[in-house]
């Protein structure tokens, strides 16, 4: 099992102070609808919907797209994936690529496999783009660097920029800015993911707030073919395109109390090149839908809800355990409530399959989950998985069977209570309680147990 | 005034971006302008300087539709060049008239559904709420990332009349 370090004091206050923020902010824009719960129940209706009949609607989305001019192209894992975009890259003859922020492509690790064919991928997300500078995952689902505080990433763009040290916002912002816009003016290959793919109309969904999403897939470059390749795992097809204004509704108010987005596109297809239409946008566009084990996620009626999140980051926002450690001590690329059931169900190692037990199971995540995943059941249902697969250590293993064998067994119970407390003396138990007896004492044990008690003290 | 607007111009400015009278559409219009072909620009056509909106400091453009919920100003690509001209000046002027104007996304999309069908969309549709915006450093809100740092909304018509 992994021992998870606690962030040093500053870095805690730093993090708390954006995360209270955060969930201060929602708390104001959630409270403009009085039907806040139905909404949420909705939303959670739609997302289960889309998976209950997943099959109809990709195969429904992959038509509707490919009357729109997109290649849609079905990947099974991550290797897979990874290989299609550097054939692209190869093919189209570019060296760097501009990316959108996107979950899915830190799953598939793929500007490793690029810098591997020596095609740099760039990422275009302010803080993703400041996370990649100084060569660390980044920290929250929406926040990449919510933990950096000015002066850091101030010292990280002079470093690594040759920039003038600033601690301003604005400064480092525009800075940042100078930088990848001189990119953004010859990129050639967009990268981004997608927060939906609806089924209806073929369209893909992209949420930004500062415009680089937009860059990433217009590719303003004026000369030689541009390809915009987007990446998303198969759960994120909905029906329809009203579904798509009820989740954005509750998406954009979760992560941040915005109403909406700053820049939400629906990305329909390549630039329309017929003469006297479209001038500015790819000549191609190419969706990648990934399973990298969806499906079996899919197939396990505990873990299957977990496909309905629209990555909000909402419940790492609230989670106590994630306000103590952060996001890195996850180490794994979804990280907080919803990202440990992520990372378990995907990965079968025993850094991700024993995340489930980075909680206090206390359910702060799911009463904020905006589509109502029940996540706290599902971490406790993968603490059993976990066990299952010989992930936990032998001695805990042992604890439990003996603690099934006699709470099934009352003679047995009785008779164990008798002799723990004629053995446990107050001494004994705070040197078992190790080392969390170092600075407060376990309460001694009853010396009655409630069964005693009850035989003689009930009324007859 | 008109009810719809009203909440438009106030979720508008609560996003960042501001609401300017058609009077004052030409004090707006300095700099390096880029003018967009969009029928409602023309105008202004003459009043352009510059041919290329990566290098403009000012572009103004027309929308397709305004959505008063949420304050967004919604454009589809298409013939008239719009993916570059609402997004690489630093300052963004939208004209738009008050008929444009939907109560909440859903209404947007049902009255262009038959524009939305497979094979018939634009490739791009863009929903536009206020200035471009990160809050990645310390969460302190910083406006104009890649996007404009002023978004400025013009209505065609004066707001003073009984709507």
């Amino acid at each position: 099992m992994m021992h998870t370090p606690v962030l040093e004091e500053q870095r805690r206050a730093t993090l708390a102070r954006a995360l209270n923020l955060a969930l201060d902010k929602r708390r104001q824009s959630v409270a403009e609808f009085p039907d806040w719960e139905a909404m949420r129940q909705r939303a959670h209706d739609i997302r289960a919907g889309a998976l209950d009949r997943l099959d109809e609607y990709l195969n429904q989305f992959e038509r509707a797209a490919a009357a729109n001019g997109i290649r849609v192209v079905r990947v099974a894992t991550a290797e897979e994936a990874c290989l299609y975009v550097v054939a692209i890259a190869k093919r189209i003859g570019v060296t760097t690529a501009v990316k959108s922020k996107s979950m899915v492509t830190e799953e598939i690790h793929l500007n490793r496999a690029l810098e591997t064919e020596g095609i740099r991928a760039m990422e275009t997300d302010l803080g993703e783009y400041i996370a990649q500078l100084c060569g660390q995952p980044p920290f929250h689902l929406t926040a990449p660097i919510v933990h950096l505080s000015r002066d850091e990433v101030g010292r990280i763009l002079a470093d690594k920029l040759g920039v003038p040290f600033t601690n301003d916002p604005t400064q480092l912002t525009l800075i940042a800015r100078d930088a990848m816009r001189r990119e953004f003016l010859t990129a050639r290959l967009g990268i981004s993911g997608a927060n939906f793919c609806v089924a209806e109309t073929g369209s893909l969904v992209l949420v930004t707030n500062e415009g680089n999403g937009r860059m990433c897939t217009t590719l303003p470059a004026k000369e030689g073919p541009r390809v915009h390749v987007a990446i998303t795992g198969i759960e994120k097809v909905v029906p329809a395109l009203k579904d798509v204004a009820h989740l954005l509704r509750l998406l954009a108010r979760s992560g941040s109390g915005m109403r909406l987005t700053a820049y939400t596109t629906l990305i329909n297809g390549p630039r329309k090149r017929a003469a006297g239409e479209e001038t500015t946008g790819p000549d191609e566009v190419h969706v990648l839908l990934l399973d990298n084990g969806r499906r079996a996620m899919l197939r396990d009626p505990h873990l299957r809800e977990a496909l309905c999140c629209i990555r909000c980051g909402a419940c790492s926002n609230t989670c106590p355990v994630y306000h103590r450690i952060g996001g890195h001590a996850y180490q794994s690329v979804y990280n907080g409530p919803i990202g440990s059931v992520w990372s378990a169900a995907l990965w079968d190692t025993e850094q991700a399959a024993t995340l489930p037990f980075v909680s206090s199971l206390c359910g702060a995540c799911a009463d904020i989950c905006p589509v109502k995943i029940d996540i706290h059941h599902a971490l406790l249902w993968q603490r059993k998985l976990a066990a299952d697969r010989g992930y936990t250590p032998r001695w805990q293993r042992l604890v439990w069977w003996a603690w099934r064998v006699a709470m099934s067994h009352p003679a047995l119970y009785g008779f164990g209570s008798i002799v723990a407390r004629r053995l446990f003396s107050p001494a004994i138990l705070n040197r078992l309680g190790k080392p969390w007896t170092e600075t407060r004492d376990l309460p001694p044990l009853a010396r009655k147990s409630f069964h005693e008690m009850w035989k003689e003290e009930a009324p007859k | 005034m008109n009810p719809l607007r009203q909440q438009f111009e106030q979720r508008l400015a609560q996003t960042g971006g501001t609401v300017a009278a058609l009077a004052d559409l030409d004090s707006l219009l300095t700099g390096r302008v880029f003018v967009s072909a969009h029928p409602v620009c023309r105008s202004w056509a003459a009043r352009a300087t510059c041919q290329d909106p990566r290098e403009a400091d000012v572009a103004l453009t027309g929308c397709d539709a305004m959505i008063a919920e949420t304050g967004t100003v919604v454009v589809f690509s298409g013939p008239v060049e719009s993916r570059l001209s609402t997004l690489t000046a630093p300052t963004h002027v939208v004209l738009g008239s008050e008929a444009q104007l939907s109560p909440d996304m859903e209404t947007v999309f049902e009255r262009f559904a038959d524009r939305l069908r497979p094979g018939a969309s634009p490739a791009s549709l863009m929903f536009i709420t206020g200035p471009s915006r990160t809050t990645d450093i310390e969460k302190t809100l910083v406006l104009g990332v890649h996007g404009p740092k002023k978004l400025v909304f013009v209505f065609m018509e004066d707001g003073s009349g009984a709507g």
